[in-house]
């Protein structure tokens, strides 16, 4: 991995945070007029989420500018090393498997699901050797479920498998 | 005399086979943690919760705690000998102890290190021991406009300090707050923001966004950059006895250090990071020789490693004896109480005195088996950085997934597991503090019944309620705090000027 590998800048994923955080506060601010706000002496339950959407929506707005327009962003000198292609194929690689995996956990249940995880992470980065693989992510998850559901009395979901 | 009766009963609680066993487990486990860099005290605590559900609520104390004030000590082995902090609060002691490890005193800076944070802790103890108790007498005296003001001056307090930017700190509260009002409302049972799900309507657990925030995301920083390590000063049993000048320059700057951490430790915000800095700042303006800071000082390391355990036993304080945490790893153990079904509060000391003199008993023994753990067993300690990384993503993956499920039996706080991982993971690689959203989703819920009620008990009089004695003292004390930091800078100006 090179230097002049393509990299995403922190610039970028700092721009596209404040984005989300913009969304998320003006659709939170929205849903919060729908509940009831009482008055000063006897607060409904809007009130006080309705304040914390429009302070959190103000800061938001404050912060796309800072991050868009302001050359001295707050994240200017604090950000990290830029995500290269590669690292970031990882991370979506990851980022795909733990979707995947939520939705086989409540039909495969805890262990399968987590073996089948396991493996496939190890894989994804880059682990050598297939037998170490399927011997970490048999070992990981038989021994957690074992440990957590037969000692620790923590039921852990089976799935239709038997356990 | 009642702390005496107190604290026997404490030891009689603490010297159980069971509680022992928790306590051992829970040091060993937070010098882990301490030593492996990333995986914090908060997110190690989150991780393990699950393991305490099948303990009583005084055992699962005792181990979360354990954790916390263990990983203190841990952190300074790899700062030490690696020049790797294995945790932020010994980001200091690489400075001074990384160079004392070069020159050949890598033995004397791990034990000064060991004893300070031992001695640090114990004093600290002592402080908790008298202090926690006096705080929860004067605190039955609160209702619900003091309970608000003490809450909101910590967040504001925690955002200022923590934080270069007040915007994306005040983002971070915003945001646990109102994740922290998703749910079923108590006051009117109107469900909030929970889309027609049941599961919704119990709100959104601080476990699963804890182990989101700080496990996952520390899974996709493993996945983006799988490092080796480098290698490690090697250290003998009879390099680890410092001369007797170097306990001379040490042991003042430990008992030094124990003041400053257990002062600042008393602050919102970051404590157990600040007071090393503040400590080190003052070890290197007291010094005879100024000169050898950074070139291997020792009471650069001795000061901020007594100093970081000292607060970490401070944090205790307004946690056992307000319900109040104020920091994210308070937050966490006040969550492992919650989650045993203790009311946290100022009646917590007289209504669960095996809890509060259980800890308090615990913190000495642990301590102790802190000392002998670290010292002679330091080259067990940094074997674990062998362990590769996958192995160690894996198992931080396996735990986050039960941690997050077990609390509820619920797949809806796996989802919001990967949910926080993902966007906790954007927000670390933009430097973004995860503690103040970890606060605001703890301290959301209780900051709202709290206002609500006051505002219904001053039937809506807003100015009555800022200018209660009490709540007007609290409000006082956070704009002095705010402005401190501003005045001194200010004064040194001056100072330099004239």
């Amino acid at each position: 991995m090179g230097n002049s590998e393509k990299a995403v800048s922190t610039n970028r994923i700092q721009r596209f945070v404040s984005i989300l955080f913009l969304i998320f506060s003006g659709l939170y601010l929205f849903l919060s007029f729908s509940l009831p706000l009482g008055k000063v002496a006897k607060p409904g339950p809007g009130m006080v989420p309705r304040g914390i959407g429009i302070v959190l929506t103000l800061l938001s707005l404050v912060h796309v500018i800072e991050v868009f327009f302001l050359e001295k962003g707050p994240s200017a000198k604090r950000t990290e090393d830029p995500l290269k292609r590669g690292d970031m194929i990882r991370v979506t690689g990851v980022v795909f498997l733990l979707i995947l995996y939520m939705i086989f956990f409540p039909i495969l249940g805890y262990t399968f699901s987590t073996m089948i995880l396991v493996g496939a992470v190890l894989r994804l980065l880059e682990m050598r050797g297939w037998a170490r693989i399927v011997l970490i992510s048999i070992v990981t998850s038989g021994f957690s479920y074992f440990i957590f559901d037969h000692i620790l009395d923590v039921p852990l979901p089976k799935g239709m498998m038997p356990f | 005399m009642e702390f005496i009766h107190g604290i026997t009963y404490g030891f009689s609680v603490a010297l159980t086979f069971n509680n022992l066993l928790a306590c051992f487990i829970g040091v060993v486990i937070g010098t882990i943690v301490g030593v492996l860099p990333g995986i914090g005290p908060t997110g190690a605590m989150a991780l393990l919760l699950p393991v305490t559900f099948g303990q009583n609520p005084a055992t699962a104390l005792i181990m979360l705690a354990g954790i916390y004030y263990g990983t203190m000590y841990g952190g300074s082995t790899t700062s030490i000998l690696l020049n790797v902090p294995g945790e932020a609060t010994s980001v200091v002691t690489c400075i001074d102890g990384y160079q004392m490890a070069r020159k050949g005193r890598g033995g004397a800076a791990l034990a000064v290190a060991a004893v300070g944070s031992f001695i640090a802790g114990t004093l600290g103890n002592v402080a908790l021991m008298f202090f926690a108790p006096f705080l929860a007498d004067q605190a039955i005296k609160f209702g619900p406009p003091e309970y608000f003001a003490v809450m909101l001056v910590g967040l504001v307090l925690l955002s200022r300090i923590g934080e270069e930017s007040v915007i994306r700190s005040f983002i971070m509260v915003c945001l646990g707050l109102a994740l922290g009002t998703v749910g079923m409302e108590i006051a009117s049972g109107t469900s909030r923001f929970t889309f027609d799900r049941i599961d919704l309507s119990k709100g959104i657990g601080l476990i699963p966004v804890a182990m989101g925030l700080y496990g996952i995301s520390e899974v996709l920083m493993i996945a983006e950059q799988i490092t080796g390590i480098s290698s490690v000063i090697k250290v003998k049993l009879r390099e680890l006895f410092p001369t007797r000048a170097e306990w001379r320059r040490a042991t003042p700057a430990m008992l030094r250090g124990s003041g400053v951490g257990f002062g600042v430790g008393l602050i919102p915000g970051p404590a157990t990071i600040l007071s090393t800095f503040y400590s080190y700042v003052l070890e290197k303006r007291l010094s005879q020789h100024p000169e050898e800071f950074g070139k291997g000082a020792i009471e650069g390391v001795a000061g901020p490693e007594a100093a970081n355990n000292s607060a970490s036993v401070a944090v205790m304080v307004p946690l056992l004896a307000l319900g109040i945490p104020f920091g994210a790893a308070a937050a966490v153990l006040l969550g492992g109480l919650m989650i045993h079904g203790v009311q946290p509060g100022p009646l917590l000391i007289t209504k669960n005195p095996d809890i509060f003199w259980g800890v308090v008993a615990s913190m000495y023994i642990g301590n102790v088996m802190l000392l002998v753990l670290n010292l002679p067993m330091v080259g067990v300690f940094t074997s674990i950085l062998r362990i590769p990384q996958h192995f160690l993503m894996a198992l931080i993956l396996i735990f986050c997934v039960i941690g997050a499920y077990s609390v509820d039996n619920s797949v809806l706080d796996v989802w919001i597991l990967i949910g926080t991982g993902i966007i906790g993971y954007l927000l670390r690689k933009v430097g973004f503090n995860m503690a103040p959203l970890i606060l605001g989703l703890v301290l959301g819920p209780m900051m709202e019944e709290k206002f609500v009620s006051s505002l219904m008990m001053t039937r809506g009089n807003v100015l009555e309620l800022l200018f209660r004695p009490l709540t007007a003292s609290i409000f006082a004390f956070g704009i002095v705090m705010l402005g401190l930091p501003q005045l001194i800078k200010m004064i040194r100006r001056k100072g330099k000027k004239s």
